[in-house]
């Protein structure tokens, strides 16, 4: 693991884009991109009333937690988790070894829906967060300088 | 691992109180979260058993605008001091950035404090980490106890490493030295992010 991230515009753009789509398609209500440290890296779709940053950090803890669990019984990890609520629902899965995509939606659309659309988003994320992962601790833009 | 994102022109840092039970690392960030305004903070959330023990972590998080150009976000998080818990104390190391070692004052948790401090070095080292590479600084805690341990003494047992690093008096429910030592750390943290820029750079 790197020392220090940096995203790109570019790469933001990227991403933000597949988000949006994997909202327009599976017609769920917010993604979110974080990896598994609790860091956000996008958010999509309705935010109003809610933090991603909060969000991210409890959907990393919480996803820790349960691969701790998955290790007692044997298995590596669980790919996927999913929270049902009474209006709103959380399905939250693993992108490679470092990346989480968690997805809110409303009954209004379907687990296996998110599922199918967070699979294929997956997917075609995997590649670009490889690439900004691989990328040594070196700034893009330039330097950083500190606020006087 | 701090994350720089030039689109929103951002950076995220991930600050960690570490130390025995009951040293004070929630009392750190319950202080910080009353004095600093709400538009620099978001609300604070705490995992924590009915007794007030931490049970996960504790996360706040800072927005401040230390660095020119963009918006700096710290995110604190303390870890549950009960040897316990080391399972859920090292998912929150995942990717620390910079560390505050809470230290218990009084002479009977000597033993605690330094096992807890050993237990980091343990913890980090499981994540390729040594304290050569995280900025950390040390916090003696509860200096108001009658019993407290005098400040030399403390130190020479925490600070053994090969670098030494600042500490700082605190007594932290009360506030005192809460902010020079959140201010050190913050300092450190960015020191280091840019000192691995500029060397990255020149390569």
């Amino acid at each position: 693991m790197p020392r220090h991230r940096f995203i790109t515009p570019e790469e933001q753009k990227q991403i933000d884009a597949l988000l949006r789509e994997l909202l327009k398609n599976s017609d769920a209500k917010t993604a979110i991109l974080l990896d598994q440290g609790g860091f956000l890296m996008s958010v999509q779709g309705f935010t109003e009333h809610i933090d991603p940053n909060t969000i991210a950090v409890l959907a990393a803890g919480s996803f820790a937690t349960t691969r701790e669990l998955a290790k007692l019984i044997g298995e590596e990890e669980f790919t996927v988790m999913f929270h049902q609520g009474r209006r709103d629902n959380i399905h939250i899965s693993a992108i490679g070894k470092d990346a989480l995509l968690v997805v809110i939606f409303e009954n209004t659309t379907t687990i296996g829906m998110v599922r199918l659309f967070a699979r294929e988003t997956a997917k075609k994320l995997a590649p670009l967060l490889d690439t900004i992962n691989k990328r040594k601790s070196k700034a893009p833009m330039g330097n950083i300088p500190l606020q006087e | 691992m701090s994350t720089i994102n030039f689109a929103s022109r951002e950076i995220t840092c991930k600050i960690v109180y570490y130390g025995p039970g009951l040293s004070g690392k929630t009392t750190n960030l319950l202080f910080i979260h009353k004095k600093i305004p709400a538009k620099y903070r978001s609300d604070m959330v705490s995992l924590a058993t009915d007794g007030d023990r931490t049970l996960f972590f504790d996360f706040l998080p800072l927005v401040t605008h230390a660095v020119k150009g963009f918006t700096t976000r710290f995110q604190l998080y303390t870890v549950p001091g009960q040897v316990f818990y080391n399972a859920t104390r090292k998912l929150v190391l995942r990717g620390v950035d910079g560390i505050v070692f809470v230290a218990d004052s009084a002479w009977n948790r000597m033993n605690d404090n330094h096992e807890s401090f050993i237990n980091m070095k343990e913890n980090l080292a499981d994540y390729g980490l040594t304290l050569e590479d995280v900025p950390y600084v040390l916090q003696f805690n509860k200096r108001d106890l009658p019993n407290a341990a005098p400040v030399e003494y403390m130190n020479n047992l925490l600070n053994r490493e090969k670098r030494k690093v600042p500490y700082f008096e605190a007594i932290a429910i009360r506030g005192i030295g809460v902010f020079e030592t959140l201010n050190a750390i913050s300092k450190m943290v960015l020191i280091k992010l840019i000192t691995d820029l500029s060397a990255k750079k020149e390569t």
